[in-house]
């Protein structure tokens, strides 16, 4: 089920009534179902991928509580690793690695070939096994207790909020709100609705009208000149920005609604002013997750600067293959890994030479130049992370620099710069003027009207072009 | 859970300002007159609910329904010089029937599929016309539709499924495969809110007026207008996306499969109140060797079995004319109205004629 769809506007009151009218148990075991049927509505078998990694990491943890011995500690997360992580790379690799096992082969002069499974990838995947990883990670550190009611795990690992494309979320946080599910309150109803409207016209108005130049640039990228072809890679990445930062409120919209508070994934990108901050800003939870499994356990800074390139090189290069199984997301790994290496290696010159610049908080001409260079670093980052393969990123970089032939820009695309100058507007606003704060003053009449108007302006703005979510195939 | 007075205020201005968005846009959008008063739906694909809201005919009028495709909607030249409109006048002129007046109600348009004239038999069947034809081919039944969806449907006939008696007719098979939930919502909500419905009034107002702007930055994969509006001067050009490709030669298919679209409708056809009813296979004319013509030839066939089997009145036009009656091989050069319209006349008149 998606979120932008009247079936959800029909599920969601539904389940919010009969949430209002249970006690605490009914609650937990009515947004089990509610999640489950959420997730199944598309295709109802991929459930049971949902049931045993569910089962998996419930048992692990309370294994992992129980046992004291270091060696069998280590096992049981290694069993539920190897459950999670095999569970996703079945799914989502099998094809990839074998396809391009027997190209190696053949290249090799070997008779190998590989008949693709084309297995249709369960939704939201990548995303709950995150999760349940995560959870049995923090109960091996001991941050967690683990749960023993199997409900509230249950409701953990699928909480339907959050489950199709994240935030991937903590133990920590979530798991002790769902074992004490509120009854319902008007605060929370009242920014759990705005919320989820401000997710909707993300989705809805910005980032599938942005689809309409990337999808048409990208299919026929010949024809496109370099104006053309460097705003199509602009518009994808508000586009892909839009889309997935409008889930994420859909998904902590709806989530407020039952009074549950879920992590922030995105915190204004386009306000980055360097290629670190960038990623505390972008998909925060996901680079929170590779941050602390993964970096932190291949030893972070700890081991000198060269180790840590070197891991902050696996770890993009873990994430380009998490979105998907392909080459350009491995290359998008590695283009972000660079950038890192060569921010990393321009500050360090910095500051040998007492060259580095102080961040003060104010909008400067030297951070209106930062956000440019990373909006730029980002746009060469969409077109890794948009082509659909190698040889349309070859075809797509000709049409960016003029070597096809391709002029022209016709008129309307104008409305689409004048769309990303907004964007940076209405973000540089918030970032530097803290407008959101100044409006919450505002008298709460004059904010409900302006509410309704946005509910108009997606009702009215939105586009006649059905685009899913970007990260639900992830 | 309680609720502040300031808050009640805030309800009331969320609620107020929806409330007179609503009322505006209702009001902005144009009526659309009912199908016994114009020749053709001038708003071509949207309004259709209300083009075919049906009320009893005034004594001494006859009332033919023609459900057709966009030969008989002819978009192209003006409505008067249109065959219906000309059948209209030709039995009014003539007394067909002895009646004082004949209105043909011209329900067709283009692309109409078989989803569409499934509704449209299913709005018949409370409605008492004295004749009901159904004057369609192969284009209209093509396999596509066994896995279309209502929200893809050009004209707004969907949102008839919204409405009980309308739901209650259809075809328990045909819910299954073209009303998911999601698009019965979709044309529920579409049916009964005026601001979802005036989005696509207001693209089209605005692109006839500057044009690209529709394609360009609303609807890329839709190549017409959802309300033509007549009479809006073309005040400049927004250009068209690089990337744009013309669109080709229509290649539908009909085959086996397609047999229970044409059944399904048929059946509904059958069964509406009118005192006679007639299937017409329309007019065309193909190019030697044109990759359509098996499709054409098992659709004439099943056509004709069909309509025998359920005592249907058929006639088979196919052949009626030569390349020179069409523009297209589908749509009529300007004078074949004129002589279409008289070859139906002398089929229809006696129809009438007959008590």
């Amino acid at each position: 089920m998606w979120f932008n769809t009247y079936t959800y506007a029909l599920f969601l009151p539904v389940v919010l009534l009969l949430y209002a009218a249970l006690p605490l148990r009914g609650r937990q075991v009515m947004l089990l179902a509610a999640s489950y049927l959420f997730y199944c509505w598309a295709l109802p078998y991929y459930g049971l991928l949902l049931v045993l990694s569910t089962f998996l990491d419930y048992a692990m943890g309370l294994l992992l509580e129980r046992e004291q011995r270091t060696g069998r500690r280590r096992l049981w997360l290694g069993l539920s690793l190897a459950g999670n992580l095999g569970l996703l790379g079945y799914f989502k690799y099998t094809d990839f690695l074998a396809t391009n096992a027997a190209s190696l082969g053949r290249v090799l002069g070997l008779e190998t070939h590989w008949e693709p499974l084309n297995f249709i990838l369960p939704a939201g995947i990548s995303f709950y096994t995150f999760q349940t990883i995560s959870y049995t990670f923090q109960v091996y550190r001991r941050q967690y207790p683990a749960e023993r009611d199997f409900i509230s795990f249950a409701l953990f690992v699928s909480f339907f909020p959050q489950l199709v494309a994240g935030p991937i979320e903590r133990a920590t946080n979530l798991l002790p709100q769902l074992k004490s599910l509120a009854a319902l309150r008007m605060e929370n109803i009242r920014a759990g609705l705005c919320r989820i409207l401000i997710g909707l016209f993300r989705k809805m108005v910005i980032a599938d009208r942005m689809a309409i130049v990337v999808n048409g640039a990208f299919s026929n990228p010949d024809a496109c000149s370099p104006g053309v072809a460097w705003l199509a890679l602009a518009c994808f990445y508000a586009q892909i920005y839009f889309d997935f930062a409008g889930y994420a409120d859909m998904a902590i919209g709806s989530a407020r609604l039952f009074g549950v508070r879920l992590m922030e994934n995105f915190r204004r990108p386009i306000m980055g002013v360097n290629i670190t901050d960038w990623w505390n800003r972008w998909h925060m939870t996901l680079t929170g997750w590779f941050r602390d499994y993964l970096f932190n356990s291949l030893g972070g800074f700890k081991k000198g600067n060269g180790r840590a390139m070197m891991n902050a090189v696996i770890v993009l290069f873990l994430c380009g293959l998490w979105h998907g199984a392909r080459w350009n997301f491995v290359l998008w790994g590695l283009w972000n890994a660079s950038m890192l290496i060569a921010y990393y290696g321009i500050r360090a010159l910095l500051k040998k030479y007492g060259l580095r610049t102080r961040q003060t908080g104010r909008f400067t001409l030297g951070v209106l130049g930062s956000h440019a260079l990373i909006f730029l670093i980002s746009m060469i980052a969409a077109l890794f992370f948009r082509s659909p393969d190698l040889p349309a990123i070859g075809t797509m970089l000709r049409a960016m620099f003029g070597l096809n032939g391709a002029t022209g820009f016709p008129p309307y695309l104008w409305f689409y710069v004048a769309l990303l100058a907004g964007w940076y507007i209405s973000e540089a606003a918030e970032e530097y003027g803290r407008v959101s704060e100044r409006w919450a003053k505002a008298p709460a009449w004059l904010r409900a009207a302006a509410w309704a108007l946005l509910l108009i302006l997606v009702a009215l703005g939105s586009v006649n072009l059905q685009t899913p979510y970007l990260y639900f195939q992830f | 859970m309680s609720i502040r007075v300031h808050s009640w205020f805030a309800i009331l201005a969320f609620v107020g300002v929806l409330g007179v968005a609503e009322w505006g846009v209702r009001r902005a959008m144009p009526v659309t007159p009912a199908s016994e008063a114009v020749p053709r739906q001038k708003h071509r694909f949207r309004g259709w609910p209300a083009f075919t809201a049906w009320q009893d005919a005034p004594t001494g009028t006859a009332r033919i329904v023609w459900l057709s495709h966009s030969q008989a909607y002819a978009g192209e030249i003006p409505a008067n010089r249109i065959y219906a409109d000309k059948l209209e006048r030709a039995l009014t002129a003539q007394r067909a029937g002895g009646f004082d007046k004949v209105e043909v109600m011209n329900w067709s348009f283009d692309g109409v599929t078989s989803i569409e004239m499934t509704l449209m038999a299913a709005r018949l069947q409370r409605a008492d016309p004295d004749l009901v034809v159904a004057a369609i081919g192969m284009a209209n039944f093509t396999i596509d539709d066994l896995a279309r969806p209502l929200s893809q449907c050009r004209s707004d006939l969907p949102r008839l499924v919204s409405h009980p008696e309308i739901f209650r007719a259809l075809p328990r098979a045909f819910v299954r495969r073209h009303v998911p939930i999601e698009d019965g919502l979709t044309v529920a909500a579409w049916d009964r809110v005026g601001l979802l419905r005036f989005r696509e009034f207001a693209w089209s107002w605005l692109d006839q007026q500057w044009g690209g702007l529709q394609r360009g930055l609303y609807a890329p994969a839709v190549n017409f207008h959802p309300w033509q509006l007549a009479h809006l001067p073309a005040r400049g050009d927004f250009g068209r996306a690089p990337w744009s490709k013309r669109a080709g030669n229509v290649k539908a298919r009909y085959d086996a499969r397609s047999r229970v679209l044409l059944e399904e409708f048929l059946d509904l056809f059958q069964s509406i109140p009118a005192r006679r009813h007639l299937v017409i296979a329309t007019p065309h004319h193909l190019k030697p060797g044109n990759a359509m013509a098996p499709s054409m030839e098992i659709f004439r066939r099943d056509l004709a079995a069909l309509a025998a089997a359920r005592g249907l009145p058929f006639v088979d036009d196919s052949d009626l004319y030569g390349a020179e009656g069409f523009f297209d091989g589908l749509h009529f050069n300007p004078d074949y109205h004129q002589y279409y319209c008289e070859t139906l006349f002398a089929r229809i008149k006696p129809l009438l004629d007959t008590p």
